[in-house]
């Protein structure tokens, strides 16, 4: 059982990106996880971060302009037609 | 051998072009680089396009071309500009589809054309600093992610550097307060003060849901590079939502 | 090798919140090849004597298959599979635990209130070690520390800090909170001491092959 090194919820805020990405070094990860079971404010703010994730993928649907989607359909024909 | 995750058993809709509605919780996970291959039905609609299929190249342009605008915005400055940029993108699109490999799908490939003719064009206005640069944070700057003041000091006494006050759950507000049209304006005004570097990693990572080596290459960037970039856009946004979720 | 699992309520994951399959049903696998791929993508699981650096909601035995890696705080492993829950860990039980971890921290408290030993620290020993619910621990700390000495402060904090943890129900915070209390009063030794402890009590209460 590990008692030498404990990152704290300041250091681990940096750290989420790193973790959610898979690049945590495997002793740094163990840090992490055993950081989010002992420390519910840092597991809301994992939570908030991917909230933000989800909410970003929402961005993505916005509506074409008619007029660009008029044009894209012309181009589309004389591209067909060559 | 894979994870074998049951309960994240990929569910496509049933448009040809649902790949991109797949459950994206997937990229809340993490190591969520994990999955590789093209999305189902990526090889229907190539072939539906390269037939000529107007209806196929319809709705796979409602569907991006807005994305492909706004991205563009991050290298060129005018709206026009961007919606040229866009237009030439489509272009490109169909005179490659009959040499396009499918070694990336179908949505990495179209966005990585963007990318290039946006790169081209940016650097072709030769564009200068404007007035609302001053908007955009600065993008070496070592602001941490969270407020300093949102944590105990160094010296205190039992919890240094652990928070002061936990932060609030959003999970107990409705849905729509997170994913309604105002939150969506919000994120996109948000992206669009973002410095570019920044702004071109979250839209291609979390908003477009391209994976982490693709965008590396689009971007030319190295691993450790895009993360951090990803790390302060994420932290902007995060903040952004919280002063909206949170007002004080 | 049978060895333990916490799980979220559901039999979920808590880092990668997939779903575990019930006892009889399929492996689950991680990567297959090298120990280092283990480590990062295998099953992971508990001995007796991790058991409380893991705590969640539900406590499952697991069987482990393929190779196996242990680390300081963990096993890793190619496959494993649910094969009972341990019904004695639940709410009821949890919450006990969470007391409990607050009254050693309050003996840790008595301990430097008793060393430091003015006659209001003596007083106040006498009356924290009277009390035996979390929310007497939190008014007997909160009475104490007017009077009491530094190293006896920074004690009471934490116990009212585990007390505070033992009110809300929140176990694996109250058992960190005791650990590291005793870490800092005592340094390492005290840590792992604490940790020893907590592991014992859940072997014992939960009847579990250690």
């Amino acid at each position: 059982m590990s008692v030498t090194g404990e990152i704290t919820c300041q250091e681990l805020v940096e750290l989420v990106t790193s973790y959610l990405e898979g690049a945590l070094p495997e002793k740094e990860r163990v840090l992490f996880e055993q950081h989010l079971v002992i420390c519910r404010a840092c597991s809301t703010h994992l939570d908030q971060v991917r909230a933000t994730q989800r909410a970003l993928r929402g961005v993505g649907r916005a509506q074409i302009d008619p007029g660009a989607r008029a044009k894209l359909i012309d181009a589309f024909r004389e591209w067909k037609s060559q | 051998m894979n994870l074998v995750v049951a309960a994240f058993s990929p569910q496509p809709s049933k448009s040809v072009l649902g790949w991109w509605q797949w459950p994206l919780e997937r990229t809340e996970l993490p190591h969520h680089d994990h999955v590789r291959t093209a999305p189902p039905g990526d090889a229907e609609l190539v072939a539906a396009l390269r037939a000529g299929d107007e209806r196929a190249f319809v709705d796979l342009v409602e569907q991006l071309h807005p994305s492909l605008v706004r991205l563009a915005r991050s290298w060129v400055d005018s709206p026009a500009v961007a919606e040229e940029v866009a237009q030439e993108t489509w272009l490109g699109v169909l005179r490659g589809l009959d040499s396009f490999e499918s070694r990336s799908s179908l949505k990495t490939w179209i966005f990585r054309i963007l990318v290039n003719r946006a790169k081209t064009r940016g650097e072709r206005e030769s564009r200068t600093i404007s007035f609302t640069d001053a908007a955009w944070r600065d993008d070496s700057s070592d602001a941490p992610s969270v407020d300093a003041d949102r944590f105990l000091g160094p010296d205190h006494q039992r919890w240094p550097q652990h928070w002061a006050a936990p932060p609030q759950r959003w999970d107990e507000l409705p849905e729509e307060r997170l994913l309604g049209d105002e939150t969506r304006a919000l994120i996109e005004r948000e992206i669009a003060t973002l410095p570019p570097a920044q702004r071109q990693v979250i839209e291609l990572r979390d908003v477009e849901g391209l994976n982490g080596d693709e965008v590396c290459r689009m971007l030319d960037l190295t691993p450790g590079n895009q993360r951090v970039l990803l790390h302060r856009a994420r932290s902007h946004v995060r903040r952004a939502l919280e002063r909206y979720l949170e007002p004080a | 090798m049978i060895a333990y699992k916490f799980l979220c309520s559901g039999r979920i994951a808590p880092f990668t919140r997939h779903a575990w399959p019930e006892p009889g049903g399929d492996w689950v696998t991680g990567s297959a090849s090298g120990a280092t791929a283990i480590c990062l993508d295998g099953v992971h699981a508990c001995r007796a004597r991790d058991l409380p650096l893991w705590l969640d909601e539900e406590l499952w035995e697991v069987e482990l298959g393929g190779t196996i890696v242990e680390s300081d705080s963990k096993l890793a492993a190619e496959r494993g599979r649910l094969t009972r829950q341990i019904s004695a860990w639940n709410p009821g039980s949890a919450s006990d635990f969470a007391l409990a971890c607050a009254l050693r921290t309050r003996d840790q408290a008595l301990w430097a209130l008793r060393r430091s030993g003015t006659p209001e620290e003596l007083g106040a020993a006498d009356s924290l070690a009277r009390a035996f619910t979390a929310r007497e621990v939190l008014a007997a700390c909160e009475a104490a520390e007017a009077t009491a000495g530094e190293q006896a402060k920074l004690a009471l904090g934490f116990t009212a800090d585990a007390a505070g943890s033992a009110l809300d129900d929140a176990c694996a915070e109250g058992a960190y909170i005791a650990a590291h209390a005793a870490g800092v009063l005592h340094g390492a030794p005290g840590e792992i001491a604490e940790r020893a402890w907590q592991a014992d009590w859940l072997i014992e209460r939960l009847e579990l092959r250690a």
